[in-house]
This record gives structure tokens, sequence and C-alpha cells, in this order.
């Protein structure tokens, strides 16, 4: 229990952190948006790991989940891939 | 004939039915949101510069809620472990939290949705741009009055600045040229947002009600089966883990960035 809670506690200060880089200029837009989503991931990952009890998981649960996270990265690449120039999707 | 593995894991694999069921579903939930968060990404990055809106949430309500959830969370395994350690009675009080920090995060969303579609930008006949809250018992079929403010531009209506006194503003129905509020057909960001936040509330409606299901009506399991039920609570706490996770993305990218 006393490790739930230091979670919990280890969420909230990600979630006070989180509002804090987004209102802090650090100088690049992009870099503000890498580091709050950044910040957002370790939360995801203590959330899995902790909450949903993925650390002490068996085998066959974790190969589902790099199945999906590889099911996953290719949808955002191919939703990423409407922006490439047109010339280097369609060559002439 | 019973089913095999409903409460003893296999042999292969050490886990039972119910719980490579609820991966696999949530494997599917990710492609779900991702989706979703994949076409937020596509319509933001093509954005012109100025035209995707910002700060038009209230981030302190979105931190009460995503604090609220994480207690939610963190309530809902400790529900589970005394469970597990044979004390029903400290799982019923822990799981009541967990009910109860669900019906306020409900609470407060209801309270943003109700916000975001009573707040309206009205464009004058002569240019000018009012920003605010309708106040109801004021507005009569012949003026409209808000509590808000005047905006210099449409760039302070994509991106209003901070600290801005509200004052009230009557405006003669004649000089409306356009009215609109922040609801869902008010641009992408606001079509995204409900639709985003609105499938989340639908999980969280989902989930409380099963999770409310197996603590209340359900119960009886625990006499009758009590590792099944145990096991019953473990997946439910997984889906609500899992709603938890997906908030903890969507705060900051639509609170926040």
């Amino acid at each position: 229990m006393r490790r739930h809670l230091l979670i919990a506690v280890a969420l909230a200060a990600g979630t006070v952190t989180t509002i804090w880089t987004s209102q802090t200029d650090f100088g690049s837009f992009s870099l503000n948006v890498a580091m709050t989503l950044g910040i957002a991931g370790a939360q995801a990952v203590m959330v899995a790991a902790f909450f949903m009890h993925l650390l002490s998981e068996k085998k066959m649960i974790c190969c589902l989940l790099v199945f999906t996270a590889f099911f996953f990265v290719m949808m955002m690449g191919l939703t990423l891939l409407a922006r490439l120039p047109a010339n280097v999707v369609h060559y002439k | 004939m019973e089913i095999p593995h409903t409460v003893e894991p296999r042999e292969d694999t050490g886990l039972y039915n119910a719980k490579v069921g609820v991966w696999l579903f949530l494997a599917s939930e990710v492609m779900l949101f991702g989706a979703l968060f994949s076409s937020y990404i596509l319509l933001r990055v093509g954005a012109d510069p100025g035209t995707w809106p910002r700060h038009w949430l209230d981030y302190k309500l979105g931190a009460v809620n995503t604090i609220v959830l994480i207690i939610s969370s963190v309530t809902n395994v400790i529900a589970w472990a005394n469970l597990k350690m044979g004390s029903f009675r400290k799982y019923r009080n822990y799981q009541a939290l967990t009910i109860l920090c669900a019906l306020v995060f409900l609470g407060i969303k209801s309270g943003e949705y109700y916000g975001k579609f009573h707040h309206y930008t009205i464009r004058l006949t002569d240019g000018r741009i009012a920003d605010g809250h309708l106040q109801k018992n004021e507005t009569t079929k012949d003026k409209v009055v808000i509590e808000g403010w005047w905006r210099e531009g449409e760039a302070a209506v994509m991106d209003p600045p901070a600290n801005v006194e509200e004052k009230k503003i009557e405006i003669e129905r004649g000089k409306i040229a356009d009215m609109r509020n922040y609801g869902p057909s008010r641009n992408n960001f606001a079509g995204l947002y409900f639709t985003m936040t609105g499938l989340h509330v639908l999980h969280v409606i989902g989930g409380i009600l099963v999770i409310f299901a197996i603590w209340g009506p359900l119960n009886g399991m625990w006499k009758s089966d009590p590792r099944r039920y145990t096991n019953r609570v473990e997946v439910a706490g997984l889906f609500w883990s899992f709603v938890d996770l997906v908030w903890l993305f969507i705060f900051p990218t639509f609170y926040l960035l």
C-alpha cells in the first residue's frame, strides 16, 4: 500500500511539473511539447507498471503489448506521412 | 460443463481467461484513442500559424480532474489488494472511494461542458469582437448580455490573454453579425476536444458501472467463489487504470499545449 501511495504522489508531482513545463519558455515550442508529453509518458509508464502490475506480469501480456506498440507507432507514422512533400511520396 | 481457466491459470501462459481477454481489449482501445490522437496531431501541425486555439480550457480544472483520477486508480488498486488478502470490508470501503472519485470527475467535466456551450464569441457589424459567457437571465429578444471581454482581433480569440478582468457587455441583437459558442462545431480543436473527452467520459461511465455492479449487486460471488470474484475486481481495475492512463495524455494535449 505504501508503494502505491508513493506512486500516487509521484504522479501528482508529475502533473504539477507538466503544468510548469508547459508554461515555461524554453526557447522552442517543440521543446515544450517534447518535455510535456515526455512527462506524461513517464506517468503512463508508472501507471502501467505499478497500477496495472505490468512489472510482474506474464510474458504473453508483454508480447501482446509489444505488438500493440508496434502498430501504434506505425499508425502515427502513416498519419505523419501525409505531411511529407508530394515529390518524396510520389517520385517523378 | 464448466469453462476451464476462469480461475486457475493456464499452465502454458500462467494467465486466467479474463486477464488475457481484458489485455486484448485494452490493446484495441490503444488503437482507438491512438487514431484520435494521430488525427489531432495531423490537424494541429497542418493548421496555419495563429489559427489553432490555445488556452481555451481551464488547466486548473483539468489538473483537479487529473488528481481525482489518480486517487481513484490508487484506491482501486488498494481495494483489489485488500481483497487478495481476504479483507472484504476494506475492499468495499476503498472501492466506494473509487466510485466517489469517478462521480467527482464526471461532475467537473459536466461543468466544463456547460461552460463551453454557454461561452460565445460575438462579432459585431462594426468589426468589434466580444467574447464571454451568456447571462441568460438578462438576455432578451432585443439584446444579448455576456460576462466577458472585448477582444483585440482574431488572434486574441484564438489565444486569449490571461488575467483580464471580466465585465458585463450588453449588445443589441441588430448589431450582431455572427454569434457562435465554443461547442464541437466551432472548429477542429473544439470538435476533437469534445470527441476525445466525450469518448473518455463514456469510458469512465462504463468503467464505473462495471465497478459498481461488482461492488454492489454482484458481490454475492465473494461468498460462493472468492477467487473468481477477486479476478473480476482485478480485470475491472485494469480497465480503470487504462482510463486514467488515457486522461494523462488528454490533459496535457488539450489543456496545456
